[in-house]
């Protein structure tokens, strides 16, 4: 079987189809095409096949998985597209559309894309092949691209249809789209770039330990911003000044593509002609900066940071109260080593401080934000929502980590030939997790919150939302036949996977309630109960099938062989 | 202007040196590797070959000194050095998600090979392997030392000039090390310039033309094996390394150590 015959994925031809229309500008930038579509056809049959692996088979769930972003992304334009009727100047309701669009893309591709920008991982395979540094890196950008050009239809679709509806003009649909384009391109080229400056200005040994600081403050601009921004703008009269002064709109680059929108509806103000221009010059320049930061040789770059070890003596690193507690709460050598290895690792590892810290950080940083802009603490109270989200934050840190504590436990117990105490290293490792993070003080906090909280429909959804990771995290403690640590970790894995499949449900449905009623029947209260009645039916329901973690599965499985092996003897 | 390609040498180095932060890996190495020979280059662990195998492959460009692999400069010309080289790394990656022969593939559409040549290579190298069967099973599932045949067939697939082998006898089993040998030989006699790097001393002393032995970044002997033994028959490459790199029996220490094990003492 052939990577480039009939048994290549439907999906993957489709994608190197399309591909193949931009295969002179490509060339004309520099790139060496049949290389770059054979690596980018087999990074393409890799995800593909990496999705296969997981399960054995593409999944549902797995399916759902992208499936469910995209709608959930597809729902939101929806919400912004019927914005159209409420915000009747196009300049202002496109840049809104686009900062909507520009902040939902720029998170996925710091987070959840950066990885494939800058894996060292397969630069091993590439770096000895005469390929050109451009080529490799137009592979990324282009496989990046890819997954961005989907969520960025899913996340249009909703204002190109209600915009065109609500102007009541084609020329709106076609400019919105290229709209859309500039922005998404703009900020894929930006998170690129500013990959790159991070490349070359950095030691590389250094380099991974910024890029996760710097995707921390990143995530907390995006989330914290949208918190924040309209409130410091408000409080300090920013808007008032600015409608006085309309020029200086200019400065903020989502309205660029405002401009364009009017523009091309006729609007003749000759500040909206700087905009359109500005919309279209920035992508180019972007492209010129990457041409330019290139040359320096992204793939020595790559290589270089895939060599990079730290060298000299290593500092040991304090662990304050965790490290103290250690003796006190593990039994066994094998626990503590359980415990220490997690320990470090919260310490050290780049996964685990992306999986962890950003939603500590942004759920904090709007309430501190508005308790001090606002100065009242009745308002900030009022906020309290926010915090009950962070059970499916800790959740979401708390399962990412214990995926890979199973691994590392099954690797451990490999090596050491003694998986009869791998539990014990097992157990030790989830100690150091909860003492870390307090996970379930955490859950303790969001039931206060969500007796306090809701009072119009978000609130409840988040709410809810909490609620669901709750419930679903205690569902599987309560199942028989299994010991403490698998039903903990399949717990903690079915909280966070939970919580993201029915986000879009029970946001949708908490709006709707809030639509039809204005409040829910029987107080907030009984609303929330209902919510996690629901999400406890479709966790158990589902969670019983298809979300059961692989590792989880494979434990399962050799439970079930050993009892097969006892009782055949 | 004379053709780079033509060049009579296929290596030559000139006061190559490299030093990771504080630690002075290679100290000015100078050497000369003509066209069709088997290069030995040995030496102990952290002694810079795999440092000076990087620098010839044109996969480590910050350096001092000069360096021309195939008549091209390594630091300007990288691209033009990958054409003409193959590289065997001693544990390299491989994409586990693909079959052996699409990973063929992909590397010889990267090195601009036509598909019927990739596909006639590609064929052969791995009958010749023993992989024939294996061809549409996932790399992720093979022994390492069929990971190993199937790099060394990577490195062979576009015919190169000049074959880096980085340990490239790690995890094969005993038919395959004597396949490898055999083809080292075979290449060399084909006019192609191999640069062995191995701490597998018996190996080295019967295939290589011309050994190395590379201690703290310098060049410690020269020549071939005859040569570095002194024309003593009864002495093995293995004695003349021990001599030459300082390595002394530690027979005592292990002595020692076993005591330490002993259960009567632990009691």
């Amino acid at each position: 079987m052939s990577l480039h015959g009939a048994h290549a994925p439907s999906l993957v031809n489709f994608l190197l189809n399309v591909c193949d229309w931009f295969e002179r500008p490509l060339t004309w930038a520099g790139v060496e095409y049949e290389p770059f579509r054979a690596l980018l056809r087999a990074k393409l049959v890799l995800d593909h096949r990496r999705n296969q692996k997981a399960t054995g088979g593409v999944s549902l769930v797995q399916q759902a998985g992208f499936g469910m972003m995209l709608a959930i992304y597809l729902l939101f334009g929806l919400g912004i597209g019927g914005l159209a009727w409420v915000i009747r100047d196009p300049v202002y309701y496109t840049a809104l559309a686009m900062t909507f669009t520009i902040g939902a893309l720029a998170v996925p591709l710091l987070l959840d894309f950066s990885h494939v920008l800058v894996d060292t991982a397969d630069v091993d395979i590439v770096a000895p092949l005469p390929i050109s540094e451009r080529s490799f890196l137009a592979v990324r950008l282009v496989h990046v691209a890819m997954y961005v050009g989907v969520i960025l239809a899913s996340l249009a679709a909703g204002p190109l249809v209600l915009g065109s509806l609500a102007f009541q003009s084609l020329a709106f649909f076609s400019s919105y789209l290229i709209a859309v384009l500039i922005a998404g391109g703009s900020t894929l080229l930006l998170v690129v770039l500013l990959y790159l400056i991070v490349l070359h200005s950095v030691d590389v040994s250094r380099f991974q330990d910024v890029l996760v600081y710097f995707q921390i403050a990143a995530v907390v601009v995006v989330f914290g911003g949208l918190q924040v921004g309209p409130r410091l703008l408000g409080r300090f009269g920013v808007l008032e000044w600015l409608e006085a002064r309309p020029e200086l709109v200019a400065l903020y680059p989502p309205a660029w593509c405002g401009g364009l929108v009017a523009v091309s509806l006729g609007d003749p103000r000759p500040h909206l002609w700087l905009l359109s221009g500005l919309a279209v010059l920035t992508p180019i320049a972007m492209l010129a900066g990457v041409r330019l930061l290139t040359r320096g040789g992204f793939i020595r770059h790559l290589y270089a940071l895939a060599r990079s070890t730290p060298t000299g003596r290593q500092k040991p690193r304090s662990h304050g109260i965790t490290g103290w507690l250690a003796p006190k709460l593990t039994s066994s050598p094998i626990e503590r080593a359980g415990y220490d290895f997690f320990l470090g690792l919260s310490s050290t590892d780049r996964g685990f401080k992306m999986r962890t810290w950003p939603g500590f950080v942004m759920s904090i940083f709007p309430m501190a934000g508005i308790f001090f802009l606002e100065s009242s603490w009745e308002r900030t109270t009022s906020l309290l929502p926010y915090l009950a989200y962070l059970p499916v934050l800790a959740a979401t840190m708390v399962a990412g980590n214990m995926r890979f504590s199973d691994h590392h436990e099954a690797a451990w117990s490999t090596e050491t030939r003694e998986p009869d105490k791998a539990s014990a290293f097992q157990r030790g490792a989830m100690k150091s997790l909860l003492v870390r993070f307090f996970a379930i003080p955490v859950n303790l906090i969001a039931i206060v919150c969500l007796a306090l909280a809701p009072r119009h429909g978000l609130d409840v959804a988040i709410a809810v939302l909490a609620s669901t990771s709750i419930v679903s995290f205690l569902v599987p403690i309560f199942s028989k036949d299994r010991p403490f640590s698998q039903k903990f970790s399949q717990s903690l894995a079915m909280s966070n996977t939970g919580s993201a499949i029915l986000l879009m449900v029970l946001l949708g449905a908490a709006i709707g309630v809030q639509i039809g009623t204005g409040y829910l029947p029987g107080g907030k209260l009984a609303g929330a109960i209902v919510f996690a009645s629901l999400a406890a039916f479709s966790v158990t329901y589902f969670g019983k099938r298809d979300l059961l973690p692989p590792e989880i599965a494979r434990s399962s499985a050799s439970r079930r062989g050993r009892r097969y092996r006892r009782s055949s003897r | 202007m004379n053709d780079p390609a033509q060049s009579d040498l296929a290596i030559r180095i000139s006061g190559l040196k490299k030093r990771f932060h504080e630690k002075r890996v290679l100290q000015g190495l100078d050497l000369e590797i003509p066209r069709g020979m088997v290069f030995g280059y040995i030496g102990p662990n952290g002694a810079g070959k795999t440092t000076t195998v990087k620098i010839l492959a044109g996969l480590d460009r910050q350096f001092d000194g000069e360096v021309e692999v195939a008549g091209f400069d390594v630091r300007s010309d990288p691209r033009e050095v990958k054409r003409r080289i193959g590289f065997v790394a001693e544990s390299a990656a491989l994409y586990e998600g693909l079959t052996a022969w699409e990973f063929l593939e992909l590397i010889g559409r990267m090195r601009s090979l036509s598909d019927r040549v990739i596909a006639h290579r590609a064929g052969e190298l791995l009958k010749l392997f023993d992989l024939g069967s294996r061809a549409h099973t996932r790399l992720g599932s093979f022994s390492k030392g069929m990971r190993q045949k199937v790099l060394l067939s990577a490195a062979l697939l576009d015919d190169p000039e000049i074959l880096f082998l980085d340990e490239p006898l790690s995890g094969l089993d005993v038919a395959s090390t004597i396949l490898v040998k055999d083809l080292i030989r075979s290449l060399a006699n084909a006019g192609k310039t191999i640069f062995y790097c191995s701490h597998m001393m018996d190996v080295v002393e019967r295939v290589c033309d011309r050994i190395v032995i590379l201690n703290d970044g310098v060049v410690a002997a020269d020549g071939s094996f005859e040569e570095l033994a002194h024309g003593e028959r009864d002495r093995s490459l293995e004695q003349v390394f021990s001599s030459l790199t300082g390595q002394r029996s530690q027979a005592s220490e292990i002595e020692h150590l076993l005591q330490a094990f002993d259960p009567d003492q632990a009691r």
